[in-house]
């Protein structure tokens, strides 16, 4: 079943070979609809679709535009280009090692010295070797570490869909459900089918779990809504390279005393816009890129439930089980108990990727003699253990 | 990191800003290697000529060639996507075969704003209130498309339209919800 919600959400772009499979006409229902959510939700895509359908046989005369395409960019880029920024990144980069050398002959410290190539990404977070640390594993450890596989990922699909409702205290303890607002905090799910479009599911109370703190749905991912919570709206700092300064377009010029090839400049992005952003990284199943955000965010905030919550599952979608069950353990144990009971599943459902039956036990016991949302899993999960 | 991550896995905001440091146009080849087939399919959609088609993909590269160097583009695929329509507008507009209707013509100079309903919070009944208000077609289309996520062939096997008029169904519905939205919304 899918969500209204979908009807605005934006699909990636059309690739080159969705584009021919689905012209070659060979293609499941459900490999359509894939390509079709694509179509139907970007003009550009649709528009691109319509055409190259009118006249599919043009795609093998696309070639020979191509190759007019790329050897104009191939003239226009001149091979290879040594800037200035690179040279002076690299006098820079050996200026460092030899002062770091001189000052601290006897320490095994490596100064962190951004590349060339990472001064020119936008959104450059930095990370010093003590947070790493703390943080126990470091971003390249993430993004060697290997997936696991499909099926055993926990996807935005899993979370949004299989998760009970939650409510905060503030919209709803005393309420009966029927009497509920919905539409301020709460996405309900389910539509029913076309034969009576006008009837929706209100959810039944054992789908509903009341937070201690207030919430908000992201991207449809339930979150604590700390905006509700700080007096001062909460922010991520993050630092930006500028670009080359104006004073130094012509490559021929000196590079002064004190000036710097790039200017950097710090920002502070609101908490909800950088959650906002990462959310949908995790919704797209980019679950490293969205993890070395949220440790961005626990720098800042350590207590964050949201970050306490959705680390320990991309931890567990790249295998990082012992950071996974600490996260779990940090989400299950918060002062909000926004996730306790899902935490408390997902830690279980580690334990058994782990082959570690008797733990996995122990929590499916807990959850099925409580009760709770997850009861009917914790049972089915049960059967498997050994 | 030594070596941050490679060219071609970079944002399209991270590759328009490479070029716009460095004026190197390999960084546009990335950008050419994810868009260039689609914007040859607009082209074919509206010159409805190959060749032409060709000679507009030629030519609407070298005008982001250009422009680039000297415009700020925070949302490129939808700003490529309009210099891609407006060339072709015009282009049919020089051969007279074409009157191009002023709501056609969008500005590629001014910001596009994409899907503004993704990013917003929206509020389900208001959305559902909106579905029940379309048309008989588009909300039966809409509703089998978004709802019971069902493809185009499966939609014209379950109500007997043709396969054009469950793409127009679905097009209109979903313009006509966003237009009801954003009338809600501005009343608020």
């Amino acid at each position: 079943m899918g969500n209204p919600k979908d009807i605005f959400k934006s699909h990636s772009l059309l690739t080159e070979k969705e584009i021919s499979d689905y012209l070659s006409g060979n293609l499941s229902e459900e490999q359509k609809k894939i390509i079709e959510n694509k179509i139907s939700q970007d003009e550009f895509n649709a528009d691109a679709l319509e055409g190259l359908e009118s006249n599919p046989a043009a795609l093998a005369s696309y070639e020979t535009a191509r190759e007019t395409v790329l050897k104009n960019i191939d003239k226009k880029s001149g091979g290879w280009q040594f800037h200035h920024s690179i040279i002076l990144a690299v006098v820079a980069l050996i200026a460092v090692f030899i002062l770091g050398a001189k000052l601290f002959p006897e320490s095994g410290h490596v100064v962190y010295v951004p590349s060339v190539a990472e001064q020119d990404t936008i959104t450059n977070e930095i990370i010093s070797e003590q947070q790493e640390i703390e943080l126990e594993i470091t971003d390249t450890e993430i993004e060697e570490a290997i997936e696991l596989p499909e099926i055993h990922l926990v996807k935005a699909k899993e979370i949004i869909a299989e998760s009970p409702i939650v409510l905060d205290t503030m919209v709803s303890p005393s309420n009966p459900i029927s009497n509920m607002t919905y539409d301020e905090t709460v996405e309900l799910k389910k539509v029913d089918p076309i034969a009576a479009p006008d009837k929706i599911e209100v959810p039944t109370k054992d789908k509903i779990v009341y937070s201690n703190a207030p919430v908000i749905y992201t991207h449809k991912f339930l979150m604590v809504d700390y905006g509700k919570i700080y007096t001062k709206q909460p922010t991520i700092k993050k630092i930006e390279f500028s670009g080359t300064s104006a004073a130094l377009e012509n490559k021929d010029d000196v590079l002064n005393e004190g000036q710097v090839a790039d200017e950097i400049i710090t920002k502070e992005i609101p908490y909800k816009d950088y959650m906002a952003e990462t959310q949908l990284l995790f919704g797209k199943n980019d679950f490293k890129s969205a993890l070395k955000r949220y440790r961005v965010v626990l720098k800042a905030y350590p207590e964050d439930l949201n970050a306490h919550f959705y680390s320990a599952l991309c931890y567990y979608n790249i295998g990082k089980y012992d950071l996974a069950h600490k996260y779990f353990n940090l989400a299950e144990k918060h002062a909000y108990n926004t996730f306790k009971i899902d935490a408390q599943w997902y830690n279980a459902k580690t334990f058994y990727m782990e082959k570690k039956d008797e733990e996995c036990r122990k929590v499916l016991e807990k959850i099925i003699q409580d009760n709770d949302y997850y009861a009917t899993q914790a049972k089915e999960l049960m059967k498997k253990l050994k | 990191m030594i070596f941050g991550r490679r060219n071609s896995d970079l944002s399209d905001a991270q590759l328009v800003l490479k070029y716009q440091k460095t004026l190197n146009a390999k960084h546009i080849g990335f950008l050419f290697d994810r868009y260039g087939q689609l914007v040859f399919g607009v082209c074919l959609k509206y010159l409805k000529n190959e060749d032409d088609s060709k000679d507009a993909v030629i030519k609407i590269f070298e005008k982001v060639i250009e422009d680039l160097k000297r415009m700020k583009v925070t949302h490129f695929k939808s700003w490529l996507y309009m210099v891609a329509k407006n060339h072709c507008l015009m282009d049919l507009r020089k051969k007279k075969t074409y009157t191009t209707d002023v709501n056609d013509m969008q500005l590629a100079d001014e910001e596009y704003e994409p899907n503004k309903f993704e990013m917003q919070e929206l509020k389900f009944n208001d959305l559902d209130k909106a579905i029940l208000e379309l048309k008989p077609d588009q909300k039966k289309c809409i509703m089998l498309f978004y709802i019971e996520e069902k493809s185009y062939q499966q939609i014209v096997d379950v109500t007997n339209y043709t396969l054009k008029e469950v793409k127009s169904h679905i097009q209109n519905g979903k313009r006509n919800l966003k237009i009801s939205l954003e009338k809600k919304y501005q009343n608020q």
